[in-house]
């Protein structure tokens, strides 16, 4: 599955940020309100130049994916940044947090991305689910009604990746 | 169960394995079927062994809230040479980020991200080319704007130097910096808006968190940041409707960040930009929102309150703004109110204005009052209008009264009293007249306060003539306040000696012939009779344009005139005739003269250099430099001084004796007076050691000649343009003409103008902002740094005036110089701040080995505590003409003063004696209105005047001066208003003063003294007129063994008809009865009354502890009440003198009071300043008001017999006269 090029993409991104930005006193915008405006705002666009997408859905689950993405190689270099201006990142209070830093959580990230990859190539079918429980934030029964499955096997499913892709990206980290 | 393909085997077994509910469950399923796999098997189990865990999507898989943040947050994107290390903080067009560069230099920077919405919407090349404008502000205030562009990825950005500090007010705050400290910082912040206004660049978003405080040296200085940024989004690059939905967006808050930040434009914001029209947005915006952030200083609060969460619009918000009063800073702060009371409140109150035309119109106009405010002169924000404030007693005084069901529907000015009815003041339009008449009430009643006479004049002289003359609740015309001022009254004034057809541009005196010599911009030269009205004695018609100068040759045989042709022409003085045509080359000739030995002829006009001539040949000599500077007035001293003073504000003083010297050697001194101000007249002194020079920004500097030459020492400012100067003969007096045609006489007694209170500074030059701008085009950004005396570069050597520094620069610093023309003079005092002159560019910037060597124009002038100057009396002000004085000159003696003026008339002031001293402040404390209010008698101190006042309020005709000596007291006779009485101490041969009676007649205003048949005793008082022929007079005992005597005079018989003997001599006249029957006083603190028909003395109880202030006989002289220092009115019985009642009375004493006709009202007046009405019914204050925040000490009140009109007088000499409506 690969990204949208720049334009699309970057008008996505400014439209979310737009939104999230106008939103986040409430901090009321669910996954679903944010899809459908971008979906009322970007259709036109969307349905000339995006047809191999299957659904706005979709793209919406990429634009998240790289959000984040973007987002942990900002830190990566961030960290670089400040060490090559002489600034201590120790002095950034974010870089010490608990759980291994804000460093490693970014790097963990782009794991799970590489992870993600192999993952949508080979299980298609748990790649839905995991669509749709993690990005989405689907509920079981939300994601049973979405694939037509039974709500076990999607409990069984999402389980079976989520432990698929931590060893994927422990493995990768011990790379 | 069929084998899986090994990829998908993996997740079917996992999915099998989940199914289990037990361990020993797993075991046994994966023993059995993957027995025979062993790769799967170690795959599973080490999935498995880890835990099971599915922390790593829960974990790394954002949240949408996460998923937010992330989008807003930038920190490690890389925009072009830049990456994003740590937001700084967010405003309405983008994120601020810190950022490190890493190419071409590796530094760090600030960079401003567009929102994403926003730089999509920005047309690149457009944005750029804004941004080249923005590049070009180079202030050391200013945060520097160094790249700005769009990468690829679609971020718009705007890279600025990166300043460390806090901010301003936050700053303040830490560091609990006093109002001084932060006035000086605020400066820096104004230096910066204005460079940047004249570059054409309006910020638009001035508010503390764009203004930061960083250290340079330790020395705290002002960066401006943000700057124009929303300029380059509103310009013309967005469609107007783009630019409504930024706007709207802006003022909606959306644009905010969080984070706890306040959202901080709008109340910082000025109330056109607030419309949603860019286009009324121009630099007087900016001055509003200077304003809101001096407020905010001064007051450590926001001018408004604005929270986004209350829910109001922004509508709402620009209403609530526009239409109420904001408070004073003085009524804001809690710490401060004493000193921000006054100037800054004005300051702040005239920059906020509402009205873009009522603000400083320009930022350098907001750093002149500031100055002016630091070295104590008086401000512009005083001469006009601080609305805001007439506002506020419009809100107090309905706070006050209208909680009590009573009201007021008024400000200072239409006092209305209505009890019963709450007159509400109906259209906006009202309270916008009332507000301005308010304004230049108060702004005349500060001119009072300033010594400023003239400016109180014509400001309440605006409301005299105005049409627009506000309606109360009836239809007919209220005239708000009358005023009075003394001084414009005293009867010797200006006559008029001559009038010729065009303009005077300029004038000489001839003193020996008496003569005056004026010519007009009609080529004419007029030879007239300094005194006597209309005599001319030649008149020529010159033919050279507009004649701009007059020069009177040393032998007084020659008189030249400068013309608009380029020509000088010499004309004999005795016949007229023309003697010699100079052709000077320049294109208009503006002054000439001779030097005083008259071998040299001098010459300025509009071309550059002063010229200096050979006599009698008329040969160009020499040039006197003026730096390529077009002239505009020059002066030859006595000795050979010569002074010039130029567009620019330079003054340069050179002497025609060091002409033969080289350049370097000449001496030429100059200074620059202020920066920004033209020169519109210099002027020696007689003897030559004083030197004025009068600018057009109303400042009249006046310099002293020292060992080491002349040297500025005292400055005065005018309300307008000082534009004629001429000093006494004596040097104790110098005469100023203003633009406006006022004319003023400054004594300059001894030690006055002292050298004292000004000196050169002995600072040093510390720091240089540095630019380079070779090459601009090629280089990838722009960047400045800062060169100081302590690490770029070593202050190698300065000029003891400062005017040339040489800058050794190091090493690594030199490579990176280049030859520009932006290095700033700032300047510091010996404790380190900046408290000196604007900041300076120097004239010429040369490169020497290893170094810089700048030069500046002129040195530096720095202005100490001008204080006193506050204080300082001007001796006499005259508004003589309506335009422009061209010309001033003494005559007869001192004792005269002449003047020309662009109105085409010469004039003639006489001196009085009693000028030669400073003006006493005068005290109103006598005052009697009659005849339906058309003449009126003030008492001021030892001077007397008669008035005829007119209907229409402003108009008035002094009648009679009743001179120097003491009028004691002034009687109406309330049966006969048309006759006046008064006392007047005389010195008769014997020595001894004896007192006269004199009598008025104010039909026909003659003055008659009264026969007094010979009595026993010294006539002391004249207390009273009983009717039209009967006076009652008050003998004081002439030795120990007599009693005094209270006589009463029939003056038609002239004969005493009867007499009390009473004892005691401190006697004090207080008012008599309407009906004339009694006339009270008050010996040794007892109050008594004589009633004329009885002959009986009565009197009131003494208060213990308590003095009598005042008293007044009721209207149906049933009673009278007195006013004691207790604070109590007492209220006694005229018929035996029994208490009828008692009143305490709120605020101060009462200083005097008076009746309303019905005998329910009474009104009362106090030294705090304070007018109340109180009912004698109710026993109850009904109404209080506050008459003039700077004129408390009010001394009298009196109603008009109409009661139409209430006349206040305070010590400040000032006469109010409010009209008032009583309820019917």
């Amino acid at each position: 599955m690969g990204f949208p090029s720049g334009g699309l993409y970057g008008e996505l991104r400014a439209l979310a940020y737009a939104l999230m930005r106008r939103e986040n006193r409430r901090h009321t915008l669910s996954p679903t309100d944010l899809f459908h405006e971008a979906y009322v705002r970007l259709r036109p666009r969307i349905e000339d130049s995006f047809e191999e997408l299957r659904s706005t859905k979709a793209l919406f689950i990429v634009t998240m994916r790289r959000i984040l993405i973007d987002h942990a190689r900002r830190r990566i270099s961030r960290e670089k940044a400040l060490r090559v201006a002489g600034l201590d990142p120790q002095m950034f209070s974010d870089f010490l947090d608990t759980n291994g830093g804000e460093l490693r959580k970014a790097k963990r990230i782009l794991l799970l991305e590489e992870a993600l990859e192999t993952f949508y190539t080979s299980f298609p079918d748990h790649a839905e689910v995991v669509e749709k429980r993690f990005f989405q934030r689907m509920t079981i029964p939300q994601c049973a009604i979405a694939l037509g499955i039974s709500e076990a096997t999607v409990q069984r499913r999402s389980e079976a990746s989520a432990i698929w892709l931590s060893g994927k990206v422990r493995e990768l980290e011990q790379r | 169960m069929p084998l899986p393909t090994p990829k998908r085997s993996v997740l079917v077994v996992l999915e099998t394995l989940l199914g289990f509910e037990s361990q020993e469950e797993r075991e046994a399923w994966i023993r059995e079927n993957l027995h025979d796999l062993p790769d799967l098997e170690r795959e599973i189990r080490n999935l498995l062994s880890e835990g099971g865990s599915t922390g790593v999507l829960d974990d790394l898989v954002p949240t949408m809230e996460q998923l937010g943040e992330y989008l807003r947050d930038l920190r490690g994107e890389e925009i072009g040479p830049y990456v994003l290390l740590e937001l700084l903080g967010g405003g309405g067009m983008g994120d601020v980020y810190l950022a490190h560069q890493h190419s071409p230099i590796k530094r760090l920077v600030a960079v401003k991200v567009l929102h994403g919405d926003l730089g999509e919407q920005v047309e690149i090349k457009r944005f750029q080319r804004e941004q080249q404008v923005l590049a070009r502000l180079q202030h050391p205030n200013i945060a520097h704007i160094y790249d700005a562009g769009k990468v690829e990825s679609g971020y718009s950005f705007i890279a600025m130097e990166y300043v460390e500090g806090l901010q301003f007010h936050e700053y303040c705050q830490q560091n609990a910096l006093p109002i001084e400290e932060r006035l000086e910082l605020f400066l820096q912040c104004c230096w910066a808006i204005e460079h940047a206004h004249q570059k054409g660049i309006i910020h638009r978003d001035i508010k503390p968190s764009n203004v930061l405080v960083t250290k340079v040296n330790q020395v705290a200085s002002i960066k401006v940041i943000d700057f124009g940024i929303a300029k380059a989004h509103w310009s013309d690059s967005y469609s107007e409707e783009t630019v409504r939905i930024l706007c709207e967006r802006e003022l909606r808050g959306e644009c905010l960040t969080e984070g706890g930040r306040s959202p901080g434009t709008p109340p910082f914001m000025s109330p056109e930009q607030g419309s949603l029209d860019p286009h009324l947005v121009d630099t007087r915006s900016d001055v509003y929102s200077l304003g809101a952030l001096l407020y905010t200083l001064l007051t450590d609060s926001e001018p408004y309150h604005w929270e986004t969460r209350d829910g109001k619009s922004v509508e709402e918000f620009i209403k609530t703004v526009t239409t109420t009063s904001l408070e004073l800073p003085s009524e804001r702060s809690v710490a401060w109110a004493s000193q921000l009371r006054g100037d800054l409140d004005a300051i702040v109150s005239k920059a906020m204005a509402i009205d873009p035309q009522g603000r400083y119109q320009s930022v350098s106009e907001l750093i002149e009052d500031l100055k002016c405010y630091q070295e104590h002169l008086p401000i512009r924000a005083l001469m006009a209008s601080p609305w805001r404030r007439t506002m506020k007693f419009v809100r107090r005084n309905r706070i006050a009264l209208g909680a009590g069901g009573l009201a007021i529907s008024s400000l200072l000015i239409a006092l209305i009293f209505s009890i019963y009815h709450w007159m509400r003041a109906r259209e906006s339009e009202q309270i916008a007249t009332q507000s301005r008449v308010g304004s230049d009430l108060l702004a005349g009643s500060l001119g009072f306060r300033q010594g400023n006479y003239l400016l109180a004049r014509d400001q309440l002289a605006k409301n005299a003539n105005d049409s627009l003359v506000w309606t109360g609740v009836g239809k007919e015309p209220v005239h708000r306040l009358d005023w009075r001022m003394l001084q414009s009254l005293q009867p010797s004034s200006s006559q008029l000696v001559g009038k010729m057809d065009g303009k005077i541009y300029f004038g000489l005196s001839i003193p020996e012939r008496g003569e005056l010599v004026a010519a007009d911009n009609r080529s004419r030269i007029l030879f007239l009779d300094a005194v006597s009205p209309g005599v001319r004695r030649l008149e020529i018609s010159a033919e050279q344009g507009d004649i701009n100068g007059l020069a009177l040759s040393p032998d007084h045989r020659l008189v030249a005139s400068a013309g608009d042709d380029g020509s000088v022409k010499f004309w004999d003085v005795e016949t007229g005739r023309l003697q010699r045509t100079l052709a000077v080359g320049s294109e208009h000739v503006f002054q000439c003269k001779w030097s005083a030995d008259g071998k040299f002829f001098c010459t300025a006009g509009d071309g550059p250099d002063l010229l200096v001539w050979s006599v009698p040949e008329y040969e160009l000599i020499h040039k006197f430099p003026s730096g390529g500077v077009d002239l505009e007035c020059m002066d030859v001293g006595p000795q050979g001084q010569v002074v010039y003073g130029a567009a620019s504000g330079v003054v340069r003083i050179g002497s025609l004796d060091a002409m033969e010297q080289p350049p370097e050697e000449m001496g030429l001194t100059s200074f620059r007076v202020l920066t920004v101000n033209r020169c519109s007249t210099v002027c020696f002194s007689p003897s030559g050691n004083l030197l004025g020079v009068g600018l057009d920004n109303g400042f009249l500097v006046l310099l002293r000649r020292g060992a080491e030459g002349y040297r500025p020492v005292e400055r005065v400012r005018f309300p307008t343009d000082v534009t004629a100067l001429a000093f006494g003969n004596e040097e104790t007096s110098l005469a100023i003409g203003e633009k406006s045609g006022a004319l003023h006489v400054l004594p300059l007694t001894a030690g006055w103008p002292s050298t004292s209170r000004l000196s050169f500074q002995s600072s040093y030059v510390k720091e240089f902002s540095k630019q380079i701008s070779k090459n601009r085009e090629e280089l990838p950004s722009l960047w400045d740094y800062v060169v100081d005396a302590t690490s770029g570069a070593t202050r190698e050597s300065v000029s003891p005036e400062l005017d040339r520094v040489e800058l050794k620069l190091s090493d690594s610093s030199l490579p990176q110089l280049y030859l520009s023309d932006t290095y700033l003079r700032q300047w510091y005092d010996e404790d380190g701040n900046t408290r000196a002159d604007w900041g300076e560019f120097p004239e010429s910037v040369q490169l020497i080995e290893g170094g810089v060597v700048l030069h500046f124009s002129s040195p530096f002038v720095a202005w100490k505590d001008s204080k006193v100057l506050r204080e300082k009396q001007i001796l006499r002000s005259w508004k003589p003409h309506e335009k422009r004085i061209s010309g001033v000159f003494w005559g007869e003696g001192g004792r005269s003063l002449n003047t020309v003026s662009e109105d085409s008339s010469i004039r003639r002031q006489e001196l009085r004696v009693s000028d030669s001293g400073l003006v006493k402040q005068s005290n109103v404390d006598r005052f009697l209105a009659m005849q339906n209010q058309k003449v009126m008698i003030i008492g001021a101190s030892d001077e007397n005047y008669l008035l005829r006042m007119s209907d229409s309020p402003g108009t008035r005709e002094s009648i009679h001066d009743f001179g120097v000596g003491k009028l004691a007291l002034l009687f109406r006779d309330p049966m006969h208003p048309e006759l006046v009485y008064g006392i007047q101490n005389r010195f008769r041969t014997t020595m001894e003063v004896e007192n006269v009676i004199l009598r008025m007649d104010c039909e026909n205003y003659e003055v008659q003294e009264v026969d007094i048949p010979k009595q026993q005793g010294i006539l002391k008082h004249c207390m009273g007129v009983l009717d039209r022929d009967r006076l009652l007079l008050y003998y004081g005992a002439s030795s120990a063994s007599e009693l005094a005597s209270i006589c009463c005079l029939d003056m038609a018989q002239k004969r005493f008809e009867w007499q009390i003997e009473i004892s005691g001599e401190k006697i004090y006249n207080k008012p008599g009865s309407d009906c004339g029957r009694y006339v009270s006083f008050v010996i040794e603190n007892v109050l008594y009354w004589v009633d004329a028909e009885k002959r009986t003395l009565t009197q009131a109880a003494a208060v213990e502890g308590a003095t009598l202030e005042a008293c007044a006989f009721s209207p149906d002289s049933q009673f009278i009440v007195a006013s004691w220092s207790d604070q109590t009115l007492r209220c006694y019985r005229v018929v035996d003198g029994e208490l009828a009642w008692g009143m305490n009375v709120s605020g101060q004493v009462v200083r005097d009071l008076d009746w309303s006709k019905d005998g329910r009202i009474l009104v009362t007046v106090s030294w705090d300043g304070m007018v109340r009405t109180y009912d004698t019914q109710l026993q109850q204050i009904t109404t209080e008001l506050l008459l003039f925040e700077s004129d408390k000490e009010l001394n009298f009140v009196s109603l008009s017999p109409e009661e139409d009109w209430l006349y206040v007088g305070s010590r400040k000499a000032n006469l109010y006269r409010i009209p008032c409506k009583w309820p019917r």
